[in-house]
């Protein structure tokens, strides 16, 4: 490191619901977003964080924190991430939306890795309950389009 | 904040349906008249394909019945070989027949010729979605020579752009003048003369295209060398550069082999030869492999199959056993370390046996005509 001072640097990080987070910037950096704030306004102590509250904000230190750790094997980076991502969708929609907006790529991989594995084999009626998306299709048009791709329903997960 | 799918950003919502398999990307056309669009938009087929379509791989396996009444199309998985779907070609041949040119992406290109002409027309068919387009004949924009003898097709994906191609060569009766070399390309639509020479001669009756690495593959006869009726090279196409080459074979199978098949290896990455020697009475089939694509020094022989009654080989599977029709018409599983044979129940007439990799996807969903 070119800097001669011991002290760790911190950020300060303000959350929608305004909860502030001290950590390492070290950490905190791994966000684009938050990277190219420190980089565009160097002077500002405290980065606010309008798109993300206080409970997802834990998660994402939780994940910043592991990731920034380089002594951590490749194996047990996976073991992580794979626990990590074993929550409800809902959640993990949340955090997919923090981690577009900070811009971590790596995190928003495996969320969305995660909400297709969960897709699949799931019937369009999963898909509409889970996801709150009203079917618009008359009868005959729904029969019509499942007829056309009829060999996709075979071995489709019981609901 | 809500657990609704639509509230994540378009791209993101792109992103994670791009890892699905094609299968459930067709279930999810039924959820509501909103999510086609995505599913539908050529942006997103494009993503889908280059993001391995959710990586599901099938074959797609034709044969004819042996008394000639019925054709057999399916699609079966890879690994276990049972039929995912039982297809009927969903158009009428105009020319006489279908032949297979090739299969990459979710599109199957047949060939609607006959015995007779040796021309004929393209079909490019997404059996996944039913959906087929008919690419227009090329003697619409390119006048025939006169002493045109017949052509030889090839097809292809230039991955970079994902555009499908096909390459069309017209060689000459007399096979002297520089035959012909017409690509036709999905998007454009259009057929158009490229100036890249074809350095190798392919029969009437062209073998297998094999596809790996971006180029078609034939077996071809090169002319500068001795011509004895055996193949002697295999000609390459770059369907991105649009430029020929020439492989060549083991050096030491140039004489006295009876017959030769070319396929791609069982990674698809590269090209293997099946090469059957007629010694008195006995059958041998020698399997090489090019180790490193391009590099004819690289070529090594695999294994050799001996007392088989082997009438074609089919295609190496990604597990490393290798299809065989047998002479009774019989199709089997050889495992080359254990010599092992499976019967895997399927019979028909061993000339009309031919198989495909096959990987569903959305392509033609936005276009080509529906089948009914």
């Amino acid at each position: 490191m070119a800097t001669t001072t011991t002290e760790t640097k911190m950020l300060t990080l303000c959350t929608s619901d305004k909860q502030q987070f001290q950590i390492e910037e070290t950490i905190a950096l791994q966000a684009v977003t938050i990277r190219n704030m420190v980089e565009d306004e160097c002077a500002s102590n405290v980065i606010p964080l309008p798109n993300v509250n206080s409970k997802i904000m834990i998660q994402i230190i939780e994940y910043l924190k592991k990731h920034v750790d380089s002594s951590v094997s490749k194996e047990d980076m996976e073991k992580f991430d794979s626990a990590f991502v074993e929550k409800k969708l809902s959640e993990i929609f949340d955090i997919i939306l923090a981690a577009n907006y900070l811009n971590i790529k790596n995190l928003l991989d495996i969320c969305c890795q995660r909400v297709a594995d969960v897709m699949k084999n799931k019937s369009p009626e999963w898909v509409r309950r889970t996801f709150n998306i009203v079917n618009d299709f008359t009868a005959e048009e729904e029969a019509k389009i499942r007829k056309e791709h009829e060999w996709a329903f075979e071995g489709v997960d019981e609901d | 904040m809500s657990s609704e799918l639509s509230n994540l950003p378009r791209d993101v919502i792109f992103d994670i349906l791009s890892r699905l398999p094609t299968k459930s990307l067709l279930q999810f056309r039924c959820v509501s008249k909103s999510y086609p669009p995505i599913i539908s938009h050529p942006h997103f087929i494009n993503f889908h394909l280059s993001n391995g379509g959710g990586g599901d791989h099938h074959v797609l396996l034709h044969y004819e019945s042996t008394d000639y009444t019925t054709e057999y199309y399916s699609i079966r998985c890879t690994s276990t070989f049972y039929e995912t779907i039982k297809l009927e070609i969903p158009f009428k041949s105009v020319n006489g027949y279908f032949r297979i040119v090739g299969s990459s992406k979710g599109i199957i290109c047949l060939f609607d010729t006959n015995y007779f002409t040796y021309i004929g027309t393209l079909i490019f068919w997404n059996p996944s979605i039913r959906k087929f387009k008919i690419v227009k004949d090329s003697h619409l924009s390119h006048r025939f020579r006169d002493k045109f003898s017949h052509m030889v097709v090839g097809f292809g994906l230039v991955s970079k752009i994902n555009d499908f191609k096909v390459v069309q060569i017209l060689y000459d009766l007399d096979n002297q003048a520089e035959p012909d070399v017409l690509v036709y390309g999905f998007d454009d639509d259009c057929w158009r003369k490229i100036e890249a020479v074809a350095p190798c001669f392919v029969n009437k009756g062209w073998s297998n295209n094999v596809f790996v690495n971006g180029c078609v593959h034939w077996m071809a006869y090169e002319r500068s060398k001795k011509l004895d009726g055996r193949y002697n090279s295999i000609m390459a196409f770059d369907v991105g550069d649009e430029v020929f080459r020439v492989m060549e074979l083991p050096r030491n199978r140039e004489i006295n082999y009876d017959q030769m098949f070319l396929f791609p290896s069982a990674s698809e990455e590269s090209l293997s030869l099946f090469i059957l020697f007629r010694d008195g009475a006995s059958d041998r089939w020698e399997m090489w492999i090019m180790r490193q694509y391009g590099m004819a020094e690289s070529w090594m022989r695999q294994f050799t199959i001996v007392q088989l009654q082997i009438s074609l080989p089919l295609m190496i599977r990604n597990n490393g056993e290798v299809l065989l029709v047998m002479n009774n018409g019989n199709l089997v599983s050889y495992d080359p370390e254990n010599q092992q044979v499976k019967d895997l129940g399927i019979c028909g007439l061993p000339s009309s046996f031919r198989i495909v990799s096959y990987m569903p996807s959305l392509a033609l969903l936005d276009g080509g005509e529906r089948a009914v």
